[in-house]
């Protein structure tokens, strides 16, 4: 029988984690492993409901399962809030190029995060841990709208140590808050370690993306250093539909994850 | 030339019962308007008059790649409906040579890295293809602007050249020539007067396409040139013309996109289908988020989505894969409420970039 590549791989939902109020993160086990790459993709099904593309947030040493942490926002993912442990999903892929982690070896990297956009560079961020001698210094940026949609709050201590550092920021604070307030940019301004051996990886809303480059410009990285997780409506996942690109890159294929160099002179890369 | 065969108009038929493919499609003439039809199913006469007409409307894409189709059964639904393509065959007639260089381009897309789109490998592998010169251009061709032959060169079979009384067949493959070794009782050697026929055919139609389009010029280097006219005051004019009804990219023998759905197909059953889309569709690229809230969709502006039809075929696909992502079957013009017609926009980019450059 041929392989068809548009029927999804039947998996198990075994764990939902509430993250915020409108964030779950889902611990999901395909009935095949998958094996993918920091940054890589996968199409998730809701059986009858459709799919959408999501970023496994967990680490990609482990095959037999993957964390996937989702917004709720729209008709798959509303219903997928609302599913219980044990339900039915599917998956397809993994697609995509993921992030060049052989290039950035031996750099320094600034994670830039914003909102669930930390999600994705949570697979990044655990291939990092597992892989410290392949790194330099790595500085994690993560800010939110507001503390209540802060993910992975409890992780936070236990990312920091002599290599990494940890700097959250939110936009708007609560009685709860007491730490630095303002956009994620603002954290982006000094750093304390060599920034020509450096590789910027931002994930989060695409305004936010275009302020994190311009900033990070500002400061003196070049554009080839700085990679930006760009989102658009997908279907196929492999470069058929058609539907994803900026310019002559095919999101699905060529990234999702692109470097700034490549698409800053196309109009819709970030056109609203 | 040896491989030059000839075969009467009334032994036409016969010749093409002959081309595997459990389905003989070809694009005939019936009572004065055209149809992709099952050979057995038309008359003689109307098969050779299609064969002889211009260029269809519908292009072989209609026939390789449906308009909707499901592409997967998932949860209790059983069996896998890329089964049932990967075993039927087909034979597809009158494919001009426009429609045989759109296959070499729909080929790069749906069968290069990183995978092959299954349903499109399986019946392009299935397909048997027999081209046909055009013996006549419709009006709206313009595919020697962009240097190219109205007939096929590329990608066919068998190939088919009209003539009087019968036409000229070539093989263009191993498949062809088991075709024509097949046939050989119906197919003389074509003679020389036979051959200088043919080329004296191919001539005119490529002297009527010279003169219908000879106030139009387009740029040498279209990546070149595009990009820099994009603020132009033509763009709005054009764009005034058009009610984005994703005409011009259903008729494409190019245009390839689609958009994928789930659905119920019984109790714990479902299946994917996909259908055609069109980049000129607001939902197309239309990204998700609460309602209400403004979304950060790409092209959002109908200008963006109008430039991107032009962007794609003659900016980004030359950097993607080298070629062009239009032929020049004048298709979209035909099919545009708003009489858009790519022959006057390309010249007007040419126009502007000469002004400026
Ligand atoms: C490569 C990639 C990785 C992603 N990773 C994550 C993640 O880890 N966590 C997370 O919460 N979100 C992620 N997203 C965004 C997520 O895919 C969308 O929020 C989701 O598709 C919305 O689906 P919906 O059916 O609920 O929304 P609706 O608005 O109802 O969506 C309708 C249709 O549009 C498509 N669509 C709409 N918006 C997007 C979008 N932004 N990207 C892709 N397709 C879209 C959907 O697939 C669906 O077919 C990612 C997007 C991409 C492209
Ligand atoms: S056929 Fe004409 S009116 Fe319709 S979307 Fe295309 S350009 Fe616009
Ligand atoms: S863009 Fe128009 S002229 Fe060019 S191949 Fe498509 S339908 Fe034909
Ligand atoms: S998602 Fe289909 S081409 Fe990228």
């Amino acid at each position: 029988m041929a392989n068809n590549v548009y029927r999804p791989i039947r998996a198990d939902l075994l764990e939902v984690k509430p993250e915020t109020p409108t964030i779950k993160t889902f611990r999901i086990a395909p009935d095949e492993p998958i094996a993918f790459r920091a940054g890589q993709f996968v199409q998730l099904t809701v059986p009858g409901v459709g799919e959408a593309p999501f970023t496994p947030s967990s680490s990609p040493s482990v095959q037999e399962e993957m964390a996937i942490t989702v917004l709720r926002t729209g008709t798959v993912t509303d219903v997928l809030h609302q599913m219980e442990d044990g339900a039915e999903l599917g998956l397809r892929g993994p697609f995509g190029k993921g992030y060049p982690t052989e290039k950035m070896q031996g750099h320094n990297l600034v994670v830039v995060g914003g909102g669930v956009g930390l999600a994705p560079l949570r697979s990044l961020l655990h291939h990092v841990f597992e892989h410290p001698e392949d790194y330099g210094r790595v500085a994690i940026c993560y800010g939110a709208r507001n503390p209540s949609e802060l993910l992975y709050k409890d992780s936070f201590a236990d990312w920091v140590s002599d290599q990494v550092s940890f700097d959250v920021t939110v936009d708007v604070p609560d009685e709860t808050w007491d730490g630095k307030v303002g956009v994620v940019t603002n954290l982006l301004e000094d750093f304390d370690f060599d920034i020509e051996k450096c590789y910027v990886v931002s994930c989060g809303p695409l305004i936010m993306l275009r302020f994190v480059a311009l900033t990070c410009l500002n400061v003196g990285f070049k554009p080839e250093q700085i990679y930006l997780s760009m989102n658009r409506k997908m279907s196929c996942g492999f470069g058929k539909c058609g539907r994803c690109n900026i310019g002559p890159l095919y999101l699905c294929k060529d990234g999702p994850d692109v470097c700034y160099d490549e698409i800053k002179d196309y109009k819709d890369a970030f056109s609203v | 030339m040896p491989s030059l065969k000839f075969i009467p108009d009334d032994r036409l038929v016969e010749l093409l019962l002959l081309v595997p493919g459990e389905r003989k499609v070809a694009n005939v003439q019936s009572d004065g308007s055209e149809l992709w039809e099952h050979v057995e199913a038309a008359q003689p006469a109307e098969v050779n008059a299609g064969l002889r007409a211009a260029r269809p409307f519908y292009s072989a894409k209609s026939v390789l790649m449906p308009v909707s189709e499901v592409i997967a059964r998932y949860g209790r639904a059983e069996g896998d409906p890329l089964d049932e393509a990967a075993q039927a065959t087909m034979a597809v007639i009158g494919v001009r040579g426009c429609e045989c260089r759109a296959l070499a381009y729909l080929d790069k897309v749906m069968l290069d890295e990183p995978m092959a789109d299954p349903f499109y490998e399986a019946r392009r592998k299935n397909a048997t293809i027999v081209g046909v010169d055009c013996a006549l251009a419709a009006d709206s061709c313009f595919c020697n602007l962009l240097g190219e032959t109205a007939y096929p060169e590329v990608n066919f079979d068998v190939n088919l050249s009209p003539i009087g009384g019968g036409l000229l067949a070539e093989a263009g493959s191993e498949k062809g020539e088991l075709v024509m070794a097949e046939a050989a009782s119906l197919l003389s050697d074509a003679t020389a007067e036979q051959v200088a026929e043919r080329d004296a055919m191919r001539q005119r139609t490529a002297e009527q396409l010279a003169s219908q389009n000879a106030d139009y010029e387009f740029p040498e280097d279209f990546v070149e040139s595009l990009p820099t006219t994009l603020e132009e005051l033509f763009w709005r004019v054009e764009l005034g013309n058009c009610v984005q009804c994703g005409g011009c990219t259903a008729v494409c023998p190019q245009c390839y996109c689609f958009l994928m759905f789930d659905r119920g197909s019984g109790e714990g059953a479902y299946e994917r289908a996909r259908a055609w889309d069109s980049c000129q569709f607001t939902g197309y690229s239309q990204m998700a988020g609460p309602p209400g809230t403004v979304k950060p969709d790409p092209r959002r502006d109908h200008m963006s989505k109008f430039q991107h039809r032009f962007a794609h075929k003659f900016w980004y696909n030359p950097l993607i894969m080298g070629i062009l992502g239009c032929v020049g079957c004048g298709r979209c013009a035909d099919t545009c409420p708003g009489g858009i017609d790519l022959r006057k926009v390309l010249s007007q980019v040419n126009t502007e970039y000469a002004r400026h450059g």
